[in-house]
């Protein structure tokens, strides 16, 4: 035996007596073996006993996680729940088994405008909806100054100086810019947006006659307020203003010509849009009254009554009248004709519920709307 | 070191049971083949054969089981290992699956057969 040699080099060597029992042991138990009964039985006393041996170990295991109190909690997961939360270990995916999410849009409803709009947007856009912040209450407390300017000025006879352009106006920009450079999602929102406006554009086409036969100024008075002005006004005003549409609140920007919230594009881009419709007014005078003659009405009358209804305010009258041809011209211009007409029923509507002293004038609208629409 | 302590212990044992030889021969032969085994060391190997192959069938879980089984019935604060391991240790000899045990005796025979012949 080449281990027991190996041994004796060995400090926990054995002692001669103890290599004598060793020896014995070996002899006895080649006696023993020999005997292939006795080797069947202690094969199997031995496959027993590691087999106790085993479970012991087992045994053990369990009792001291149950004594530590680790046991319950591994109790209550079967093996396929663990399987659950295993950490995955695959390229490409995180810890949880899930793909990277590449970036995640998170999508803020605006509470004053209900716009989605993203999350890193979602401050500067409340700054603006809400009127709120710090940039915000600059422009205001700005557009304050520039209001008391005016009014000393005597620069519009309307009392409000906060310029909103509805409707098919806002459109028109629109489309515009759609047709340069406008993201497609943006475009869904100018949809939704021109609803607004259009409806919008009636009242405020309502508001803008009420003011203008001097009932009251309407702070609100929108869209029509820059429209209701003669060209002359409108190219004073737009000389004196930067007039760039804002997008949130839909009121003409009142600073300067070198704002710099506005670009030099956007400020063209307006005058550009105002001085087409003025060319266009010019042109159109001489169509309405062949409309009014040929509906059968005698224009003297109109005129009266036009005179009349609107009192010492006739220059506004004759304003408002040309606002309101102007209107019309636009809705003969604009492409896309479809929310146009819906905005030029509502405004006639609008404006036969107003006062009976402006019956004529209104008339003489309603006609010419309907002259249109033949 | 600790695998000649081992033996040294098995010797001394050995040296005990050398006195009563009035025994019976079976109890001899398993003890002396335990013996034998231990001192070779051989021991070691075989249970860990048996270790793995309970492990790949699923022995050790089902064993678990039924320790959990037992340490719920009687209480984590009642329960001794001694009452564990007699509750579960016939259960266990017999979940064991056949063809590991007839594999680990088969290995035993030949292994004894190889050195009783030497």
């Amino acid at each position: 035996m080449d281990a027991e040699v190996s041994e004796k080099k060995l400090p926990d060597m054995l002692s001669s007596e103890e290599m004598d029992a060793l020896e014995s042991i070996n002899r006895r138990f080649q006696e023993l073996m020999s005997d292939p009964e006795i080797l069947n039985e202690a094969a199997n006393f031995l496959v027993e006993d590691l087999i106790d041996e085993m479970t012991i170990g087992v045994v053990f295991e369990v009792h001291r996680s149950a004594k530590l109190g680790v046991l319950d909690p591994e109790a209550d997961m079967s093996g396929e729940d663990i399987s659950k939360f295993k950490i995955v270990d695959d390229p490409g995916l995180d810890v949880f088994g899930q793909p990277p999410v590449i970036k995640k849009f998170q999508d803020c409803i605006c509470p004053s405008c209900n716009r989605g709009l993203a999350a890193s947007r979602f401050a500067p856009h409340l700054e603006k909806c809400m009127g709120m912040g710090r940039n915000s209450s600059r422009i205001a407390s700005r557009r304050i100054a520039n209001n008391s300017k005016e009014t000393s000025a005597a620069m519009s006879e309307d009392e409000d100086d906060e310029w909103t352009i509805g409707g098919d106006r806002r459109k028109k920009k629109r489309d515009r810019s759609n047709g340069n450079t406008k993201k497609p999602t943006k475009s869904l929102k100018v949809d939704r947006r021109n609803g607004d406006s259009n409806s919008s554009f009636g009242g405020s086409v309502s508001e803008s006659l009420g003011s203008s036969s001097g009932n009251n100024a309407s702070f609100d008075a929108t869209s029509a307020a820059l429209e209701a002005k003669r060209p002359d006004e409108r190219r004073t005003l737009l000389s004196n203003i930067c007039g760039v549409v804002s997008e949130h609140t839909r009121k003409l920007c009142t600073r300067s010509l070198r704002c710099p919230q506005h670009t030099d594009e956007q400020r063209r881009a307006l005058r550009a849009s105002v001085l087409v419709d003025e060319t266009n007014f010019q042109s159109e005078i001489p169509e309405i009254q062949v409309n009014v003659e040929s509906l059968g009405l005698d224009p003297d009358d109109l005129l009266s009554g036009l005179g009349g209804g609107v009192g010492s305010f006739s220059g506004v009258g004759v304003g408002s009248l040309s606002r309101g041809s102007w209107e019309t011209e636009r809705s003969n211009a604009s492409s896309p004709a479809d929310s146009v007409s819906v905005s030029s029923s509502t405004s006639s509507k609008k404006r036969e519920k107003s006062s009976p002293g402006k019956s004529s004038n209104h008339k003489k609208k309603s006609k010419h709307s309907s002259s249109h629409e033949l | 070191m600790s695998r000649f302590s081992e033996r040294r212990k098995a010797v001394e044992s050995s040296l005990d049971h050398q006195n009563h030889d009035g025994k019976e021969k079976k109890v001899i032969g398993k003890r002396a083949v335990n013996q034998h085994l231990t001192i070779e060391g051989d021991k070691e190997k075989f249970k860990e054969l048996l270790r793995r192959r309970l492990i790949e069938c699923g022995w050790r879980d089902e064993l678990r089981v039924l320790c959990r089984d037992t340490i719920r019935e009687k209480g984590v604060n009642n329960v001794t290992v001694d009452e564990i391991v007699e509750e579960v240790t016939p259960k266990g000899r017999a979940l064991v699956p056949d063809t590991v045990k007839k594999e680990l005796l088969q290995k035993i025979k030949t292994y004894l057969h190889d050195k009783a012949f030497k």
